[in-house]
């Protein structure tokens, strides 16, 4: 019996790290999603007498709960929600198929060529990141109104009539959703595809062409089949990230998705499944889209690992024709793709801009106005808190799951590995919608501390925990990528020279591991900042709220609260652009590894 | 200085035994060498040593200390790593105090002391360097030079020669034949090069299928060869199947083989006759005669002889068995290829092997 309890607790003391991890995202990410699936297939409904008059128990109606899937039935038979639906799949899919169209000539041209200026305009791809979509789309919304700056000019060529204007924004409306999506993630896809070119082992290529393949052949048989694994990783990010985006269809208001359904159902969550039963099918498409793809990719991920080596020599110098047309190409791209980061920083320093298509009058009201505004204020300030606090988090997290897997591996760190993983794809607003609800009426020996995660009262633990979610996959995974090229002998040498556990860890083990983890930590605070479903959904009130939901809330705003937005979402890009140039240059080419599934 | 002793010792790693039954006893003082091919089990036997692995089975003595739940920190086994294991964010002088660091010495004798060991291995000068800016001949010294440092009972090195190149690899050679006399440490050297360990050693254990083949000084390791295994991995052999006629009273025993009565020592003493037995015949030890003897000669046909500089191989052809011989290049104008010719051994160099 003592054994037992030894070797009980001298298991415990081994894996307790992992443990609390696994504990801690069971009850943070596990447990919400749990949470969302039976209340889609359930509701409250009261009890009827005979007479179809409501049955009075203890003074007042009595309910009884009804088990049914009636709501997954409503989605498939109401013509509304099916389009909705029909609507957010060809937003993905059409984002996925067109990033693809854009990154594969741009991986291609930047990993086999070299040309002038490479690494500047490579840097000048990654721009769209820099901005959450929504907040461009209120930059283009300025620019593509009926009496916008694009009419304006078109009426001014004598193009347009000004008596009846081209209603872009009405008239683009999926279309709309879909190029402003496309513009901000075809640097994900760009990334991912590039890194899997990088790493793949040129003199594969050259085996090819000795046995006398020629170049398209190669590409269809050996380069493209090789580099499929990067290519899915990438997919897979820019088809749930599209498929569940909330901001930008919220701004173009074009409400027949889901995900704008799913938003406009919070405030009846209590009451009623339908928003559940909605998360509930979000999921299942992403899940299956996940699963799909890496059965789709099956083993070859690991053997474009094994392959790797003697990368850097396959670049040529490219033709001065050529160099040309990748100018021509990244111009136009990155002119589209900064046209609403442009409008943005535009309308930050109007002071006068109506029927003329640039602003008249030029001022920095709008800055001070930040400054003054409570609400724009307090929000900067939230938000940086809230995402310090998540990256501290997500750091420690990160390292530690990225040291257990790596160092140990088994059946437990595998768990552990798929769990970390699983947020990527979980869609921030499922993970929303369950902390809504889930939480607020828990309590363990009657003590309510369920209060503390209702986002009702205070919202601030749980856009921490969101935040932390929802970016750790990043991070670990960041962390993991360097924790695989510390050799373990390094560590054991500490060891075995009479360094202490803790000791080895602080002087050699984070020394080495640093500079993955600050690249790590620099995205997640720049993401965190960011966060636009959780922010939207989980911060009610306004001393809570984060810059996202500040700015959304500036939005609707008559008179000056389009321009207030505006301000400040030029300085959310002004933290974003400092932290992306800080993380490149930390991490250099392995930037690419980040963004993948 | 420690003695070291494995008792029984055992290791698994999932279904396969990757050290079976290793007893071993490692004098005070002694460079010893753990040789065999990869997967034989030796780089595990020196981990569990280091502390990094616990047998499954049986004790690790150090200095007759039972290590079994002893970590690796505690064990004061300085271990030079295969891939030198230096740490890339500390200079060469970070990477060699960092032992006495631990120990909490002051700044001033670790400097001092560190300065000690780098003239011992001849890198003074190089303190401030990164180990990415050395040579690797010079890493080498600096992982020589961090283990040293910290006074270990033992030293343990784990195919440290093994990333040089030839020339290299006989300087470093010398340099820990130096090290060991200047510091008379106990020493356990793990490699699978059987040149390298018969230079240095003072006494081997070949291992083979995690068991132990058999220990013993080079010399007797190489010239009375405990089994085929051992006899094929330290230096070629020729191999001529028999079977046993007579056991003598002074320990010879005389073999019939195809190529006609052997006469040769047994590795074992259960031979009996008419047991099947292989003899060993080292290629040196066959030298051309002119006169038949009663035994121990063969009658081959030259086929081929390489020169190598400065020996010749010679390949023959006995009674359809291959066979070959070793000889000095000045003198081997009597190896004419395609003739035929007359060779003989001396009992003392044919070992009756019974597997």
């Amino acid at each position: 019996m003592r054994a037992i309890v030894w070797r009980l607790y001298d298991n415990l003391k081994t894996h307790a790290l992992p443990l609390i991890i696994l504990a801690f995202l069971g009850f943070f990410l596990l447990y919400p999603i749990a949470y969302v699936i039976p209340s889609a297939t359930h509701y409250r409904e009261t009890v009827l007498d005979e007479s179809g008059k409501p049955v009075i128990q203890n003074g007042q109606p009595a309910t009884r709960d009804v088990w049914t899937g009636y709501f997954f039935w409503l989605l498939l038979s109401n013509k509304f929600l099916w389009q909705c639906f029909l609507n957010s799949v060809l937003i993905a899919v059409t984002t996925t198929v067109l990033t693809t169209l854009v990154s594969l000539p741009l991986a291609y041209w930047f990993t086999r060529l070299r040309f002038v200026g490479q690494s500047l305009l490579s840097g000048f791809l990654l721009v769209p990141l820099i901005l959450p979509p929504f907040v461009g789309a209120l930059g283009m919304e300025r620019l593509l109104n009926p009496y916008g700056t694009i009419n304006l000019l078109l009426m001014d060529l004598k193009l347009m009539d000004p008596h009846q204007p081209f209603d872009w924004l009405a008239e683009a409306g999926l279309l709309g959703v879909i190029i402003l999506e496309v513009l901000h993630l075809y640097p994900i896809m760009y990334l991912n595809v590039a890194a899997a070119l990088a790493n793949l082992d040129p003199s594969l290529e050259d085996a090819a062409r000795n046995l006398g393949a020629g170049e398209f052949r190669i590409f269809r048989t050996v380069t493209f089949p090789l580099m499929l694994p990067g290519y899915f990783a990438g997919a897979t990010i820019v088809f749930v990230w599209a498929f569940t985006d909330l901001g930008t269809p919220l701004v173009f208001n074009f409400s027949q998705v889901l995900s704008v359904q799913i938003f406009n159902q919070i405030s009846e969550a209590q009451t009623n499944p339908l928003g559940y039963a909605l998360v509930v099918t979000t999921m299942l498409v992403t899940l299956a889209v996940f699963y799909l793809s890496r059965s789709l990719v099956g083993t070859r991920g690991q053997y474009v690992m094994m392959s790797r080596g003697g990368v850097g020599s396959v670049a040529r110098p490219a033709g001065g024709l050529a160099t040309l047309g990748i100018y021509l190409f990244v111009g136009v791209l990155g002119l589209f793709s900064v046209l609403p980061h442009l409008g943005v920083i535009l309308m930050s320093f109007t002071g006068r801009w109506s029927f003329t298509p640039w602003p008249t009058e030029w001022t920095t009201d709008a800055y001070r106005l930040v400054l003054s505004e409570r609400l724009a204020y307090t929000s900067i300030v939230n938000s940086l808190w809230y995402s310090l606090g998540s990256t501290l988090l997500d750091l420690i997290l990160g390292f530690s799951i990225a040291y257990y897997v790596v160092r140990r591996p088994g059946r437990l760190s595998a768990l552990l590995d798929g769990l970390t993983m699983l947020p990527l794809a979980v869609p921030g607003l499922v993970l929303a919608f369950g902390y809504l609800t889930c939480y607020s009426r828990m309590s363990l020996f009657g003590w309510q501390f369920g209060k503390w995660l209702d986002p009702a009262t205070n919202p601030t633990l749980l856009l921490i925990m969101a935040y932390t979610v929802r970016r750790l996959p990043y991070v670990a995974r960041a962390a993991m990528a360097g924790m695989m090229q510390i050799a373990p002998a390094l560590e054991e040498a500490a060891e075995n020279l009479g360094a202490s556990r803790w000791r080895m860890l602080r002087t050699i083990t984070l020394p080495l591991l640093s500079a993955s983890l600050i690249a790590g930590g620099i995205l997640a605070f720049a993401f965190a900042m960011l966060e636009v479903s959780d922010s939207l959904m989980l911060a009610q009130q306004e001393r809570f709220m984060p810059i996202t939901r500040a700015i959304f809330g500036f939005w609707l705003r008559p008179d000056d609260g389009p321009y207030i937005a505006s301000a400040m979402g030029t300085i959310g890009m002004g933290i974003l652009v400092v932290s992306l140039l800080l993380a490149s240059a930390v991490l250099g080419r392995r930037m690419g590894e980040l963004f993948r599934a | 200085m420690a003695t070291i002793r494995f008792a029984s010792v055992v290791k698994s790693f999932g279904p396969t035994r990757v050290v079976d039954q290793v007893n071993l006893h490692i004098a005070s003082g002694e460079l010893f060498f753990l040789l065999g091919p990869s997967g034989c089990g030796k780089t595990t036997l020196l981990r569990m040593l280091a502390g990094f692995l616990e047998p499954d089975q049986g004790e690790i003595f150090i200095d007759d200390q039972p290590m079994r739940g002893v970590p690796p920190r505690l064990r004061n086994t300085a271990l030079v790593f295969q891939n030198y294991a230096l740490w890339p964010h500390r200079t060469v002088a970070g990477n060699v105090a960092y032992g006495l660091e631990v120990r909490k010495l002051t700044r001033r004798q670790i400097a001092e002391r560190v300065a000690q060991a780098l003239k011992l291995v001849r890198l003074e000068g190089l303190a401030d360097r990164r180990p990415t800016q050395l040579s690797g001949g010079q890493q080498q010294r600096v992982a020589l030079a961090r283990a040293l440092i910290v006074q270990p009972k033992v030293l343990l090195l784990d195919e440290p020669l093994s990333n040089l190149d030839a020339r290299l690899r006989l300087e470093m050679r010398e340099e820990i034949r130096r090290l060991h006399c200047e510091t008379g440490l106990t020493m356990v050297y793990v490699t699978h090069d059987q040149k390298e360990a018969m230079s240095l050693a003072d006494r081997l254990a070949v291992m083979h299928q995690g068991r132990i083949a058999q220990v013993g000084t080079p010399r007797e390791v190489y010239s009375r060869p405990a089994s085929r295994f051992v006899a094929d991995f330290m230096g070629d052999s020729n191999f001529i199947p028999g079977t046993v006629e007579d056991v003598r009273p002074d320990g010879t025993c005389l073999v019939a083989s195809r190529l006609g009565p052997m006469l040769g020592v047994g590795s074992s003493n259960h031979l009996k006759p008419k047991q099947a037995v292989t003899c060993s015949i080292r290629p040196e030890a066959l030298v051309p005669t002119s006169t038949r003897g009663q035994y121990n000669t063969l009658e081959a046909r030259v086929e081929q002889v390489e020169f190598l500089g400065e020996t010749v191989t010679v390949r023959l052809r006995a009674a359809e068995s291959p066979l070959q011989a070793v000889a000095l290049h000045r003198g081997s104008q009597s190896w004419l290829p395609q003739t035929t010719i007359l060779l003989s051994a001396q009992p003392e160099d044919v070992v009756i092997l019974t597997d």
